[in-house]
């Protein structure tokens, strides 16, 4: 499992999240989760995710790959 | 815009709170949202109660209870008043000025001067930006600046967004000449062009207030506003804070010659006690210089948010003794500006509670 699910799952209260995971079928996934990935992504990664970002993603792999992609300077 | 001021020292703070206290649990039936994702909210977020007026009760009440608790208990000397500036979101009415209205209702003066300042969460800074440029007249020795806000008033119930965390209250702080203080410096920015992240988009000139922009219509997360309401873009804002105020802390500090270690305390506006944690982290100071219990113990109100921090947490220290502080306000404009000063000792700081 990689740092980023591992951090998911810690913000989603699960013992862990696979990559294949759809976002929106997790117990847990809602607009407090959503902003707790936000500011995860902030501090961790230095990437600013909006909410719109987030409905674009269905899975867990999605979610990681469009923060590590962005690491390092936003595309936006 | 840099400012650099001299001369001049807060000299105390008055905190008018609303009797009325509501927690967070007695509310959650009025969201739709289960009690255990609201629960986990409250967990995130960090609610508790908050201060909320009863229906009608206006800023200018709350200010005025507490301008006359401080004339009353011959605290202020209500002759010696040269300048009242009131900061609020929520005027009594579109005209008259606010402050115009207090004015009278406490007997203020005629050679008072008095003026309104429509800004919300950087609106103590802001305030204290102007309190402090008067100063530059010869004549002034003591300018009153008064943070009122009633924003539960504009806020809707059901949006579990806004609601939970929104606070009512008025602060007074006293500004006065003082030869022996140090420079205080401040840096405000502000970007309109993200005006949209906290608005109430109806009930101006834009869009006035009608049939239609009252009635509730629920947002993709559940929420349920009308556009007489506050709205806030939670992630907008969320990611505005983050970004911005981090820089604006470090070119304030700089500005004055301080690092983040040199400072005792960093008093911020309150928006959550999670948003708060976060900018802690980033400025790799740790927590206890920050307090952040404003929210879960009153709500967020705006511009009376560090007036409270500074009362609730350092009025046993600051009766007696000074400390170097760096304050910060930001929100509504986008507006986001700092300032760092020695505070105190300060001649008082005291709450009262207000209920019609």
């Amino acid at each position: 499992v990689s740092a980023f699910l591992a951090r998911l799952a810690n913000i989603l209260e699960t013992d862990e999240v696979y990559p294949e995971d759809r976002l929106v079928e997790m117990a847990n996934w809602d607009s407090v989760s959503a902003l707790s990935v936000m500011a995860m992504a902030d501090a961790q990664y230095g990437v600013s995710l909006m909410a719109e970002d987030l409905v674009s993603l269905a899975t867990a792999g999605d979610l990681e790959r469009f923060v590590l992609e962005r690491v390092g300077g936003s595309p936006r | 815009m840099k400012f650099r001021f001299e001369g001049v020292r807060i000299a105390g703070i008055q905190v008018v709170l609303p009797r009325r206290a509501v927690a967070f649990e007695d509310e959650m039936a009025n969201f739709a949202f289960s009690a255990e994702q609201s629960l986990r909210l409250k967990k995130v977020m960090g609610f508790g109660s908050h201060r909320l007026v009863d229906a009608g009760t206006c800023a200018s009440d709350l200010a005025v209870a507490g301008l006359e608790h401080l004339f009353g208990s011959g605290r202020v000397d209500r002759e010696a008043v040269h300048a009242l500036i009131v900061v609020t979101q929520s005027p009594d009415f579109f005209m008259p000025p606010t402050s115009n209205l207090i004015q009278g209702r406490v007997g203020l003066g005629r050679e008072v001067y008095c003026l309104d300042i429509n800004q919300g969460c950087a609106g103590f800074v802001i305030g204290l930006i102007e309190a402090f440029g008067l100063f530059a007249q010869p004549d002034v020795q003591r300018v009153v600046l008064v943070n009122a806000d009633v924003m539960s008033r504009k806020t809707s119930p059901r949006d579990r967004n806004s609601w939970p965390l929104i606070g009512d209250g008025a602060t007074i702080t006293l500004v006065e000449r003082d030869a022996t203080s140090r420079v205080i410096h401040a840096l405000c920015r502000m970007d309109g062009s993200r005006a949209d992240a906290l608005m109430i988009p109806a009930g101006g000139f834009r869009r006035p207030s009608d049939a239609e922009s009252a009635v509730m219509v629920q947002d993709v997360n559940g929420n349920f506003r009308a556009a007489d309401h506050l709205v806030m873009k939670g992630d907008a804002v969320f990611n505005f804070v983050q970004t911005e105020v981090p820089p604006l802390i470090y070119d304030t500090l700089a500005l004055s010659g301080r690092s983040i270690d040199s400072v005792d305390r960093f008093l911020f506006h309150q928006p959550n006690k999670f948003m708060l944690q976060k900018l802690a982290d980033k400025l790799a100071t740790p927590y206890e210089k920050m307090p952040a219990n404003i929210v879960e113990n009153y709500g967020n109100g705006s511009g009376t948010s560090i007036p409270q921090v500074i009362w609730h947490n350092l009025r046993q220290d600051l009766l007696v003794r000074s400390m170097d502080v760096c304050l910060a306000g930001f929100g509504v404009g986008l507006t986001w500006a700092a300032m760092t000063m020695v505070l105190g000792p300060l001649a008082f700081c005291d709450a009262i509670e207000y209920s019609r």
